[in-house]
């Protein structure tokens, strides 16, 4: 997930001034895929996201907190606010479903029909999280529309944060994906696919299958397609497209470095993605990754418009906007 | 939200912002050249967007040294309130490390504005701390000797602001403060010990010298004392020091 203080891509020095990306993208878009609390679990003003997501178009977003807290350690100087400001570590944090809650609630009543609030704050490697999964969906009934985003393979993240390594296939997350499909709630994972060190192999992509293999009835959405920083294995889309064709409940989002790292490294998009996206366009969604900074909303959006201009009406209907409301929209 | 809505426009363009993080979104998709063209159009106006030192360091990141010489000089009249404390200031000094902009900055803050953000000797030391060379002599130079050493009540504190400066700048804050004020807040072995190691050998063989014989006794109350600290002192200065005692 992006820092929250420096852009997905880099500051081109020398970049084409474009003052309608501050608007967003020309094309309308649900985001699904939003922080609306950092890694210090601090919540900004709603109003501040209303009137990014005014500006730039977003009718609606799937929006989280982060089910990891950062610790101020007492050798930081200054207080950390990203998981990698410090080598500080990361413990799980439950508040921050009661804050996704608050964040809503505090906005205006018309205005909270735009969002679809997912709860992630369970520790992954622990078998008592499906009691603090129930225990929070049944304290707010009604309100959640998924789980997520479930932090699990995660590089540098997985390695500062306190515990078992949490991995998508790990047995405390069964009882979960069970819940899950029997409320019909979607699962947003983030989950590498493969470790630093070996970019040539997707060493952790039978993990993910051990699962999709034994919840066929538990609608997953792979958090940007299981990549991350440092994290791209070859032959990405063909992966992607092979896993999309045998799991008919596997949703992917496309946000954070994807984009630029997988899909459109270049100034085009690569082609083999495109035709992947048209075809599955029906199982993919777009997301900021926003980690809080909403005044960024236009400038992360309005990435993906080289893509989208590459697409069908239809794809791009679904990618933006239609596949999001199937998934998150019951 | 009721804010006041500040318009920018490029190239047939329009964006209108009501807050620093929204300003650093609009500098993230332009082309670098035209960062001075809106600082331009904002204009005093940035007195109302930047309220903390926080915004004004995320859009010292967004600039070039050009950009953000321009930028201060655009808040001058309230560029400390915007900074509010020393802490942020050393950030600032620390992401500047150009020497110019470093400069720009610490001219525009004045020696009033500059004494304000510095309560304590901490405050004064992590300052120092993020400079370097000539720009450790301009804050020295517009704090003050003087004022630095009235926030020091031990040799421990002077040793915060030694340390935080080069070998050059440490003789020229020894010799402004005064050998003999400096020895004056030296209480014990443990003060003496983290004055001497936070200079050089070539420094401190010095001021060891113009140390007094009564002076050195009354810091060190016996031998044993500064056994404890032998391992902190380099071979020379200890030999220096057995040899006054």
């Amino acid at each position: 997930m992006p820092s929250e203080k420096t852009t997905t891509g880099k500051r081109q020095v020398k970049q084409k001034t474009d003052l309608r990306r501050f608007s967003g993208s020309k094309y309308k878009i649900t985001d699904a895929h939003l922080h609306v609390l950092n890694f210090r679990q601090e919540m900004q003003d709603p109003a501040v996201l209303l009137r990014a997501m005014n500006r730039t178009g977003v009718e609606k977003a799937v929006i989280f907190g982060l089910p990891v807290v950062k610790i101020w350690a007492e050798f930081d100087r200054e207080a950390p606010d990203y998981y990698l400001s410090s080598d500080s570590r990361c413990y799980y944090y439950s508040l921050t479903d009661v804050m996704v809650h608050e964040f809503v609630s505090i906005m205006p009543e018309k205005d909270r029909s735009r969002f679809f609030p997912l709860f992630c704050g369970f520790n992954p490697v622990d078998k008592f999280a499906i009691r603090d999964v129930e225990r929070i969906y049944n304290m707010f009934p009604g309100f959640w529309k998924g789980i997520g985003e479930i932090l699990l393979r995660h590089d540098d993240l997985t390695a500062l944060t306190y515990g078992d390594t949490p991995r998508i296939n790990n047995k405390a997350l069964y009882p979960i994906f069970e819940f899950a499909a029997d409320k019909d709630l979607p699962v947003l994972v983030h989950h590498n696919v493969s470790s630093v060190a070996n970019p040539h192999y997707p060493v952790y992509l039978f993990e993910l299958e051990d699962v999709l293999r034994d919840f066929p009835n538990t609608k997953f959405v792979f958090a940007h397609c299981g990549i991350s920083r440092r994290v791209n294995v070859p032959f990405y889309y063909k992966m992607i497209e092979r896993l999309l064709n045998q799991y008919e409940h596997l949703y992917i989002d496309i946000s954070w470095i994807i984009l630029d790292e997988v899909i459109c490294p270049g100034v085009t998009p690569d082609k083999h993605w495109v035709n992947l996206l048209e075809k599955f366009s029906n199982r993919c969604c777009l997301g900021s990754d926003l980690v809080t900074r909403f005044e960024r909303l236009g400038t992360e959006l309005s990435r993906y418009d080289p893509l989208l201009d590459s697409l069908s009406k239809k794809a791009v209907t679904d990618i933006c906007t239609k596949t999001a409301e199937i998934i998150y929209g019951k | 939200m009721k804010s006041k809505e500040i318009k920018i426009s490029l190239n047939g363009s329009e964006a209108s912002i009501v807050s620093s993080a929204e300003l650093v979104a609009v500098l993230e998709i332009l082309d670098s050249n035209d960062d001075r063209k809106v600082l331009n159009q904002i204009g005093n106006q940035l007195n109302y967007l930047i309220k903390n030192g926080k915004d004004l360091h995320e859009l010292c990141v967004m600039l070039s040294d050009e950009n953000r010489i321009k930028l201060f000089g655009l808040i001058k009249d309230n560029i400390c309130n915007i900074i509010g404390n020393a802490s942020n200031l050393a950030n600032l000094l620390a992401l500047l490390a150009d020497d110019r902009s470093e400069k720009a900055l610490l001219k525009i803050i004045n020696t009033k504005g500059l004494r304000s953000l510095i309560k304590t000797v901490d405050d004064a030391a992590i300052i120092l701390e993020w400079v370097y060379d000539s720009a450790d002599d301009m804050i020295l130079d517009m704090a003050g000797a003087d004022f630095i050493m009235d926030k020091c009540s031990s040799g421990y504190d002077v040793s915060l602001i030694l340390q935080s400066l080069n070998p050059g700048s440490q003789k020229k804050f020894i010799k402004k403060a005064g050998e003999n004020n400096i020895v004056k807040l030296i209480h014990n072995t443990r003060d003496l010990a983290y004055i001497l190691r936070s200079i050089p050998t070539v420094v401190s063989t010095d001021f060891i010298k113009r140390i007094t014989p009564s002076e050195l006794k009354r810091i060190i109350s016996n031998r044993n004392e500064l056994t404890k600290y032998k391992n902190i002192l380099e071979v020379k200065e200890y030999k220096l020091l057995t040899a006054k005692l």
